[in-house]
């Protein structure tokens, strides 16, 4: 019941911080419900690839979009990632066909459709929480 | 009235609310899941309006504030339209809410399911 925009390489930026905030190889970059309509980069382009699971459901699939949230009300972080969470996109229980997928950067095929037996459990089985990052212009 | 960082506290999720002048109001809205707000400074009128159609208003008043009775927090329950006003200057209040999973299932740590805090 939803389709993931999932990247594939990490967007970079030359500061650190605003490079903390850049999307990165795992992350979701957006849920859209079954049959969403793409647009011709995001089926084209060789970062983003096209998730679609219509097993399980868009509240699963949004989780993916939380953003790391700060934990020190004293000491609020520079460094807080535009994801909380990733997509282990070398997680074993993945098809081969769907690492296959994901490798390939010509996009030959636009979109990868998870079996229907693929459900939230399985979805949330590949969520990842992405360790903060520290902050160097902290010392101590 | 600032816009402050939400918090994940632990098991915990939290929103502060800072800064709200007299008369000023976190407008009227309702919750998914049950959840507390304390009033840490100054005092807020707190209207509420229950699913089962009961419709009331109490004073809440931080520790220090002359409003203060005891009692500077309240549990605001789930679908309760509730409306906050400051009734004086430099007025914060919390809301605190359990992490939920997509299934609403009370869980000890941060899920990314937003909607558990909306």
């Amino acid at each position: 019941m939803c389709e993931l925009l999932l990247r594939v390489t990490d967007k970079v930026n030359p500061d650190f911080y605003m490079n903390t905030k850049c999307t990165k190889r795992g992350d979701v970059v957006v849920v859209q419900p079954d049959g969403w309509v793409w647009g011709e980069r995001e089926l084209t382009l060789p970062f983003w690839r096209i998730l679609k699971a219509p097993g399980a459901s868009m509240s699963a699939g949004e989780t993916f979009l939380a953003p790391e949230l700060d934990t020190d009300p004293q000491n609020p972080s520079r460094t807080l990632q535009r994801r909380a969470f990733g997509f282990n996109l070398a997680h074993p229980s993945l098809p081969a066909a769907l690492t296959a997928y994901l490798v390939d950067d010509t996009r030959a095929q636009p979109a990868y459709t998870l079996a229907q037996s693929f459900k939230d459990t399985q979805l949330l089985a590949v969520k990842v929480t992405k360790p903060p990052i520290v902050d160097p212009g902290v010392i101590g | 009235m600032e816009q402050s960082p939400e918090l994940v506290l632990g098991n915990v999720f939290v929103r502060p609310n800072l800064g709200y002048m007299t008369g000023e109001v976190c407008d009227g809205h309702a919750h998914n899941f049950d959840h507390v707000t304390f009033v840490t400074r100054g005092s807020f009128r707190i209207d509420r309006s229950s699913p089962d159609g009961r419709v009331d208003s109490l004073i809440v008043g931080g520790p220090g504030s002359t409003a203060y009775n005891g009692r500077w927090f309240v549990l605001i329950k789930a679908d309760c339209h509730h409306k906050l006003t400051a009734l004086e200057d430099h007025s914060d209040f919390f809301c605190v809410y359990a992490h939920r999973d997509p299934q609403g299932r009370v869980i000890e740590y941060y899920d990314g399911w937003m909607d558990a805090y909306r």
